[in-house]
């Protein structure tokens, strides 16, 4: 044990010796390790943001439409119609139970218009079970739904293209497709450009009542049913329920499949997941490139350093160095310059983690799976690449060694 | 009295390339503890194998050698590791002494090797270092030091472990004349304390100081006499 400790003192003073070399060595391992650690956290940020973003959609909404996400619509599957939405009213579990249907449509406010916006048309209850935070206003009230009056609820992009910065829209009219609907409520700003684009966030959609939306764009669509359990772990058995109701309405025989779809947001995040994995992997290859070329580099500078010290090695077994011991000092004198450089190395990455998400909406996530990764990759460069230098110095013989130079 | 060593038909070979070259060719040797011994011979005599079996550097091709009573020639490089440490003290010509080190680390490294703790290792160097007239210098690297100073380091450092033997191999052969008197006094007198020296030389006057002296020519040993001190 204590032979280690002398060996790491050893070290010190051999590599203290060598300044120069041992930093330039250390430098190309800290580039290394510093990508490494700066793609996990990259890309673990990515990760946590995108699930911030798909939670959004609810951890405890099921969504009942025609087909399951992911797959091909069901044969002659029919639409969800009121007759779904009865079915779906018997479950007990339920908390909420809010249809939607969504078209694009164009607004228009004098001068001003936006097009290519997703006009969702659904109940009093929508903003409850997405967590629709509002800036200003209220949503529409049942009363207003049930009569399907032309009121609308404006995410903040609309907002935005229509109303002048810092201008009252509550009760302001606009139109939607030249029909005028008065505005009662302004979303907060929600998403940011990924998830705005990828029509999650309600940035760019506006909210009227499904009667509403009925009554100027008809029901061509089928419905899509959000479906709110009372809390993330009752969503299972609501989904059961769910089902067995639906079955029960489409009259579905038992042993026959489906013909319809609930889903749920944790999909989305799989799907993500499943995509983004063999990003992960060549990234995290890319960034073990550079960690090799470090490793090259230790052992090239560690080969230098075993013929340098070719005497060192014959006086040290002369006056009784075992095999054993000639072998750790070398190993551990490429393991320190690996910890070292891989030390500084994962500063450098977390910083430049930070940094990027400072700018980007990544999350700034500091893993401990990539300190754990750092500190192996490094470990582990440090013995491979250190084994073979630290083996040749060990089994020069002691006669040759102290002949040398 | 039992020899402490005992070369029973030593032979050395070396194979360079196709050629073989036979450096011992049958050499027979007993040491007495104590003994005050110069090995002497000319270049390519074969004394530098000698030294290196003796000192359990390396291993004779044939015959046997018996340390203690012991044959070392079945023993594995862990084991021969243990003895150089425990037995064997090296004086080299050009000292070998580590140079990022102070007088007082070189000194101590055979008894980090043979895994004596930090507060005896000390005091051993120390009392190693007041042996050879150096405890004042303890703490200097060995640039800092003379030839004469690092020799004695050396010396030191060969002592620490209380060996059997003390091999020392043309051990003024890198210094001047009155720097090497110093240093062969100093070795007369670890011999007068009854340490076991073996000198290997090939200036007589060197070999002189020894009480006997062996020559080796073309691989054999061609004489073997005890001076007139004995």
């Amino acid at each position: 044990m204590y032979l280690i400790v002398e060996s790491i003192r050893a070290a010190f003073t051999s590599l203290r010796g060598r300044l120069l070399r041992t930093s330039l060595t250390m430098l190309s391992i800290a580039v290394g390790v510093a990508t490494i650690i700066a793609i996990v956290s990259i890309m673990a940020g990515l990760d946590e943001m995108v699930k911030r973003e798909f939670s959004r959609m609810g951890t405890r909404v099921l969504y009942i439409s025609r087909n399951q996400w992911g797959k091909a619509f069901y044969r002659r599957a029919p639409q969800i119609g009121s007759r779904e939405i009865e079915a779906l009213q018997r479950v007990d579990l339920a908390e909420y139970i809010v249809p939607t249907r969504e078209t694009w449509a164009s607004l228009s406010r004098g001068v001003k218009n936006a097009s290519g916006l997703q006009i969702v048309g659904t109940n009093q209850d929508y903003h409850l079970v997405r967590e629709i935070p509002l800036e200003s206003g209220r949503f529409f009230t049942a009363y207003e739904n049930e009569r399907g009056r032309n009121v609308c609820v404006l995410g903040s992009e609309v907002y935005k293209n229509l109303f002048e910065v810092g201008e009252e829209a509550i009760n302001e009219y606009v139109e939607i497709e030249k029909v005028p609907f008065r505005v009662v409520g302004v979303v907060e700003k929600q998403g940011n450009f990924m998830t705005s684009m990828a029509g999650l966030a309600s940035d760019n959609k506006v909210f009227i009542p499904i009667l509403a939306s009925d009554r100027m764009f008809g029901r061509w669509w089928g419905l899509e049913v959000l479906v709110s359990a009372y809390s993330d772990d009752l969503i299972e058995e609501t989904e059961d329920e769910c089902r067995m109701m639906l079955r029960a309405a489409r009259g579905i025989k038992p042993g026959q499949e489906d013909n319809f779809g609930i889903n749920k947001q944790d999909y989305l995040l799989n799907q993500f997941r499943k995509t983004t994995r063999i990003l992960w992997a060549i990234l995290v290859g890319i960034a073990g490139l550079s960690l090799l070329v470090g490793g090259v580099g230790i052992m090239n500078i560690m080969l230098i350093s075993v013929t340098e010290r070719t005497r060192e090695i014959g006086v040290r077994k002369a006056i009784g160095a075992k095999r054993s011991y000639i072998l750790m000092q070398f190993l551990i004198e490429a393991l320190l310059v690996c910890w070292l450089g891989g030390l500084f190395g994962a500063l450098m990455g977390i910083a430049f983690a930070g940094i990027i998400a400072l700018f980007t909406p990544l999350v700034f996530v500091v893993s401990g799976l990539s300190a754990i990764l750092g500190f192996a990759f490094t470990s582990a460069t440090g013995v491979f690449f250190g084994l073979y230098p630290a083996i040749k110095a060990a089994t020069k013989p002691p006669v040759e060694a102290l002949r040398f130079g | 009295m039992s020899a402490l060593i005992e070369l029973k038909g030593v032979k050395k070979v070396y194979v360079m390339g196709k050629n073989e070259v036979h450096a011992l060719r049958g050499v027979d040797l007993a040491i007495e503890p104590s003994e005050y011994l110069a090995i002497m011979g000319p270049s390519g005599s074969g004394k530098s194998t000698m030294l290196n079996i003796l000192g359990l550097l390396d291993l004779p091709s044939a015959g046997a050698y018996l340390f203690s009573g012991t044959d070392v020639t079945l023993f594995n490089d862990a084991q021969l590791a243990v003895m150089r440490n425990r037995k064997v003290g090296f004086v080299f010509q050009t000292f070998n002494l580590l140079p990022r080190t102070s007088a007082l680390g070189n000194v101590e490294l055979p008894l980090v090797y043979a895994g004596v703790g930090r507060k005896e290792r000390k005091d051993r160097a120390i009392h190693a270092l007041e042996l050879v007239g150096l405890a004042d210098r303890m703490n200097h690297k060995p640039n800092e030091l003379s030839g004469g100073q690092r020799q004695r380091v050396a010396i030191a450092r060969a002592l620490v472990t209380q060996p059997d033997i003390v091999l020392a191999d043309e051990p003024t052969g890198n210094l001047d004349s009155k720097t090497g008197d110093d240093i062969m006094r100093l070795l007369d007198d670890l011999s007068g304390k009854g340490n076991t020296i073996i000198l290997v030389t090939h200036e007589s006057f060197i070999a002189e100081h020894a009480n006997r002296t062996v020559h080796i020519l073309d691989g054999l040993i061609a004489s073997d006499t005890y001076n007139k001190r004995v």
